[in-house]
């Protein structure tokens, strides 16, 4: 890992503009979300604006880790996790890698929604350990709110909009910033948990109300804190690590309850889990480089902190990690 | 399990684990009781069925969730529940 950068976008809509529009009190979304704010985006605003930002902040921070200008001219491959591209077709690192100026890379998208983070780190850490690639940009970006029916009241208080980037680079796997394990699930019967019925091949235009996101809350949750303590133990123990080991655990911001549960399976204490749901809400794919880009620039993450990331999201998709924390300029 | 033994332990499960988040609580639980009444709010309560479900070997279809309201739904959803498959 050799840079790191972040965007979310200006508007934000906190628990009181909410209570306008529903019937819902800022005492009953904390209580259950731990959530009070959230940035969405505008209109006019779609993820590849949220993830240019973003990965130009990153490749500014690969420059100031390295020290020149290379880190940023030296881009071979993009990697967007995403589940809400500007177009159904095309995919939209392609579009990204345009707006950068980065020529001709290879650009794609990685479709695991809220694990999709997790999912890209492994694509591109395997292309470079393979040697497809040598500077890989990672882009976690969604405009998520843009999916949500105006008439839900639940997931209308859960997501916000963000982006993050990482620049990967070819190194030592002893280096800090080297990615130790990883750890990745599925299970295809759970498709319904979280899912846009219409749209897709399967019913491409469908009924107006079929094409918001639909979500079963408490089935959800259920699932959730099983799988993102079960994977975070496989990654551990790919790491050869202990629970114990861990000094930080980033997990996937989804809601403070979901943190707090699967924190407390693992038996991590409260200060060694970071949490900036509170004002971010669940952004996606954009949640866990978020919360590690201002993690790091809080002073919340070291250099030479051993961090485990855990995350699950629709598909039901699930994946986790093991890092050391580098040092990131910025 | 008889479905009479199965409703008296679940009770108890649920009186330890309303008295455990607000220890103010006194006084048996009613099986006509919502969880709301209760205290036990959807997330909380997903937390009691898998402490109800560990304890007792069954496993309550995701389906079945939003059906479960009082404490006699969610006997009634345990008792009838498959037991756990022994493999997994």
């Amino acid at each position: 890992m050799a840079g790191i950068g972040r965007h979310v976008p200006p508007t934000v809509l906190t628990n009181a503009d909410l209570c306008q529009r529903f019937d819902t009190s800022d005492e009953w979304i904390r209580a259950r979300t731990g959530i009070r704010s959230r940035h969405v985006v505008r209109l006019d605003e779609a993820t590849s604006d949220l993830a240019v930002h973003a990965a130009s902040a990153a490749l500014r921070s690969a420059d100031a880790t390295a020290g020149s200008s290379e880190a940023s001219a030296d881009v071979d491959l993009v990697v967007l996790a995403t589940a809400t591209p500007d177009h159904p077709c095309p995919a939209t690192a392609p579009l990204i890698a345009a707006r950068l100026g980065l020529g001709a890379v290879p650009a794609f998208d990685v479709g695991a929604v809220c694990s999709g983070f997790v999912y890209g780190l492994a694509v591109a850490d395997g292309m470079i350990r393979n040697g497809v690639a040598r500077r890989v940009l990672l882009i976690g970006a969604d405009a998520f709110t843009t999916l949500l029916n105006p008439a839900d009241r639940s997931a209308a208080v859960v997501f916000g909009d963000a982006a993050a980037a990482l620049v990967l680079r070819a190194g030592r796997a002893d280096e800090p910033g080297a990615v130790q394990s990883l750890a990745l699930g599925s299970d295809g019967r759970l498709a319904e948990l979280i899912s846009i019925p219409a749209g897709g091949s399967r019913a491409p235009r469908g009924e107006p109300e079929d094409r918001w996101i639909a979500m079963q809350g408490q089935a959800v949750y259920r699932h959730a804190v099983e799988r993102m303590g079960e994977v975070a133990l496989t990654a551990l123990e790919r790491a050869g690590w202990s629970v114990d080991d861990v000094d930080k655990f980033v997990a996937h911001q989804a809601n403070q309850r979901i943190l707090d549960t699967v924190a407390g399976k693992l038996g991590l204490p409260a200060d060694r889990v970071y949490s900036n749901v509170a004002e971010r809400g669940n952004t996606v794919a954009a949640s866990i480089p978020l919360a590690l880009d201002e993690a790091d620039e809080s002073g919340e993450l070291r250099a030479g902190d051993r961090v485990l990331l855990s995350a699950f999201g629709a598909g039901a998709t699930w994946g986790a990690a093991t890092l050391t924390w580098p040092r990131l300029g910025r | 399990m008889e479905h009479q033994e199965t409703g008296t332990r679940v009770l108890e499960l649920v009186q330890d684990f309303v008295t455990t988040a607000d220890p103010d609580r006194t006084g048996p639980v009613p099986a006509t009781a919502t969880l709301d009444e209760l205290g036990v709010d959807s997330l909380a309560f997903v937390d009691l069925l898998s402490l109800v479900e560990r304890e007792l070997g069954v496993e309550v279809p995701d389906e079945a969730l939003p059906r479960i309201a009082t404490v006699q739904d969610l006997v009634d959803h345990i008792s009838s529940s498959p037991e756990r498959d022994g493999t997994s």
